[in-house]
């Protein structure tokens, strides 16, 4: 997954998505949903992968310009008896894949985030941290010159529990909202994480999730491209990195190479939440786990990925880290699906080398 | 006992070997890293040393090794629990009986040495009992050990200064005829098991035979994702993952006629079980190839899956009124039920 998606679309993509994002902006209630992902392989590979996954689907290449790729597609899949049908487009360059609709949740939730899903690890969902969140925030805030102000944000406990802040008047008087960067305070001081919030300032209204998930309400796709869609790409590429070739099956020397997630707090002080570990480790899907040792007081755990069929373990390591090992099959993928896993439900956390 | 209390404990039994044989092997580890490095005149030799009796010509099957500068050793035998029934406590200590004989195989050049001493490892739960019982023994000669004998005992425990999870060895009974690992074990020997951990990675068995599930997890997990990258059902023979364990599980040190870590028939015996719970089949007329169902998904702990599976086929094998009778007090281990 080399290199890295020019930040500026080139003028004719520009203007195509500019208005294909208007056309459905332009309806009452209308949104662009846009999910940032990553992909070795090219968007028309895997269209035999998405019929396989028992969607009627058709595609078309509508765009290709400066190395960038669009295709129109259209899929129908029978959900509890129910036929969803809808259109969603995929621009790509390089390892960059970004699946947009302008069609309702239904439909991104049961189609677009199911391929997704099904289609691991040949496609990746990008995510950032909250932190990363707030950068990328600040830095368009800069940028385009608008006070962003939220009305809803949802943030993140320990084991994934969710807390929604929303205030559901009509919006008369912005000065009454507060700043973005209150939301990500609001969200530290209750021992949390900002999984998603929804801004508005100036021209734009969108609402932008750590789980790679921008909905644009109002604004020039190019912008919202430029200052968070293809960020959201570098930032995951620039992550998983250290995921890179660390299977022992990779390494000369049939090498153990540790990576460390150091999460934000000293999470396994507490031994009771070595337990409550174990319980997001189960619950990860599509695995098969075997704990080896339970957390007396250290926990080890052998998992391996089915979606494609890697493995490695943990290990408890110090009051707030574990060691992930790599074992003789390991990739990239199973790692940053199971660290997107942790984000998800247990702690933000850094991932980086573990030097022996 | 009921099949459910049955299946139950013999259950709780089999997770509790697994974690005592991966235990085992950080203990192993451990001494051996901390001889590394902090003993001079002291040196781990291998975790799978071929020994042979000089006069019986029988292989003695030590779980740990040392040699001292002074062209002496140590024969080590490492028990993470004992028996309490003292006709089953002796005949587990009988086998250290077998280290009293003069043996060949050391390292060095003739590859034997002046003098060896047997040290046996049990757990800081078993030490005091065995101590006693030992001393008992050697009085009226039921145990007979013509060599130094040292007990020390194990623990892996939080360290009360920093929290950290550590490997604690501390001599409690006889001594060893080198002084510097002497004042090591009375200092006690203390090690930090996450350190240990990473090099556990690669070193996961010791010449023990470990429970057959610790195997067979470790196959399914880690060498059956090697062997086929997809999760569909394939076939295998012994030689292919006899092939991959000598790439991955080398022997700890480089000794003679020492290709791997795990032994064919560990593999052979995991391969058996995982047909017999119906995760694998025999290939006919080739006791060598087995049909291993990846494609089967299994939503729990795999081990646990493993064992009880392993477990119900066990009791369904014994006679049915040993496990009805409350008084059955005694009942065939599960390893050596599978030796049969």
């Amino acid at each position: 997954m080399a290199g890295s998606p020019i930040t500026e679309l080139p003028i004719g993509l520009t203007l195509m998505m500019n208005e294909v994002a208007n056309s459905y902006l332009r309806k009452k209630r209308g949104s662009l949903k846009v999910v940032a992902s990553i992909s070795d392989l090219s968007f028309d590979k895997m269209v035999n992968d998405i019929i396989e996954l028992g969607i009627q689907f058709e595609q078309t290449r509508i765009s290709v310009e400066d190395g960038f790729a669009l295709w129109r597609c259209t899929a129908a899949r029978r959900v509890r008896g129910v036929i969803l049908t809808g259109t969603f487009f995929v621009l790509q360059k390089e390892s960059a894949t970004f699946l947009i609709t302008g069609e309702k949740n239904i439909f991104l939730r049961n189609v677009v985030l199911f391929i997704t899903k099904n289609l691991f690890p040949k496609i990746l969902r990008a995510y950032v941290t909250s932190e990363e969140l707030l950068t990328l925030l600040n830095t368009f805030s800069q940028a385009e010159q608008v006070e962003l102000r939220y009305n809803e944000f949802v943030y993140k406990k320990m084991f994934g529990e969710a807390y929604t802040d929303r205030r559901h008047e009509k919006r008369l008087d912005p000065q009454k909202y507060k700043l973005f960067q209150e939301a990500f305070k609001k969200a530290r001081e209750q021992d949390g994480w900002l999984d998603r919030i929804r801004v508005f300032g100036g021209e734009y209204t969108f609402a932008i999730s750590r789980g790679g998930i921008v909905r644009l309400y109002d604004g020039s796709f190019s912008s919202y491209y430029k200052y968070f869609m293809s960020q959201f790409v570098d930032s995951a590429n620039a992550r998983w990195k250290v995921f890179e070739k660390r299977g022992r099956s990779e390494s000369p020397q049939k090498e153990v190479r540790p990576i460390l997630v150091e999460f934000d707090t000293n999470v396994f002080e507490d031994l009771s939440t070595r337990k409550q570990f174990l319980q997001t480790v189960s619950a990860y899907s599509n695995c098969a786990y075997s704990v080896i040792h339970g957390g007396n007081p250290h926990l080890y755990v052998a998992i391996l990925d089915r979606a494609d069929n890697s493995s490695f373990t943990i290990r408890t390591y110090g009051p707030n880290s574990i060691l992930l090992m790599p074992q003789i099959r390991t990739t990239k993928a199973a790692l940053a699906r199971f660290s997107k896993h942790l984000l998800d439900n247990f702690q933000e956390g850094e991932t980086k080398d573990f030097k022996v | 006992m009921s099949i459910e209390a049955a299946l139950k404990k013999c259950k709780e039994e089999r997770k509790a070997e697994v974690d005592k044989y991966y235990q085992t092997v950080l203990l192993t580890l451990g001494i051996k890293d901390y001889l590394d490095s902090k003993c001079r005149s002291c040196h781990f030799v291998s975790a799978e040393p071929r020994f042979f009796g000089i006069q019986s010509s029988d292989e003695v099957r030590p779980d740990m090794v040392l040699q001292y500068e002074s062209n002496r050793g140590a024969l080590c035998e490492i028990k993470t629990s004992l028996p309490f029934p003292d006709g089953y406590l002796l005949s587990s200590l009988k086998q250290i009986e077998k280290y009293s004989q003069e043996v060949i195989g050391w390292d060095t050049p003739d590859r034997k040495v002046d003098d060896h001493d047997v040290i046996l490892f049990c757990h800081a739960i078993d030490s005091d009992r065995v101590i006693e019982r030992i001393r008992k023994w050697l009085n009226d000669n039921s145990l007979r050990i013509s060599k130094k004998l040292c007990v020390c005992e194990w623990s892996m425990i939080a360290s009360p200064k920093t929290g950290k999870e550590v490997i604690l060895v501390k001599q409690r009974f006889g001594d060893t005829s080198c002084s510097e690992l002497d004042r090591v074990l009375t200092e006690n020997i203390l090690v930090d098991v996450e350190t240990i951990g990473i090099k556990y990675e690669k070193c996961k068995f010791t010449r023990k035979e470990p429970p057959i599930e610790y195997v067979m997890q470790e196959l399914w997990l880690n060498i059956f994702p090697e062997i086929n990258a997809r999760v569909e059902d394939f076939e295998i023979s012994v030689d292919k993952i006899l092939k991959i364990a000598y790439e991955y599980y080398i022997p700890w040190s480089n000794v003679e006629n020492e290709y791997s870590q795990i032994r064919r028939r560990w593999i052979k015996k995991a391969l058996d079980v995982l047909s017999e719970i119906g995760l694998a089949q025999s290939i006919a007329n080739d006791p060598e190839r087995f049909k291993i169902f990846r494609g089967k998904q299994i939503r729990r702990d795999i081990l646990d899956y493993m064992i009880e599976a392993h477990c119900r086929l066990f009791i369904s094998h014994l006679p049915r009124k040993l496990v009805l009778d409350e008084k059955a007090k005694q009942q065939t281990s599960l390893t050596e039920f599978k030796q049969d």
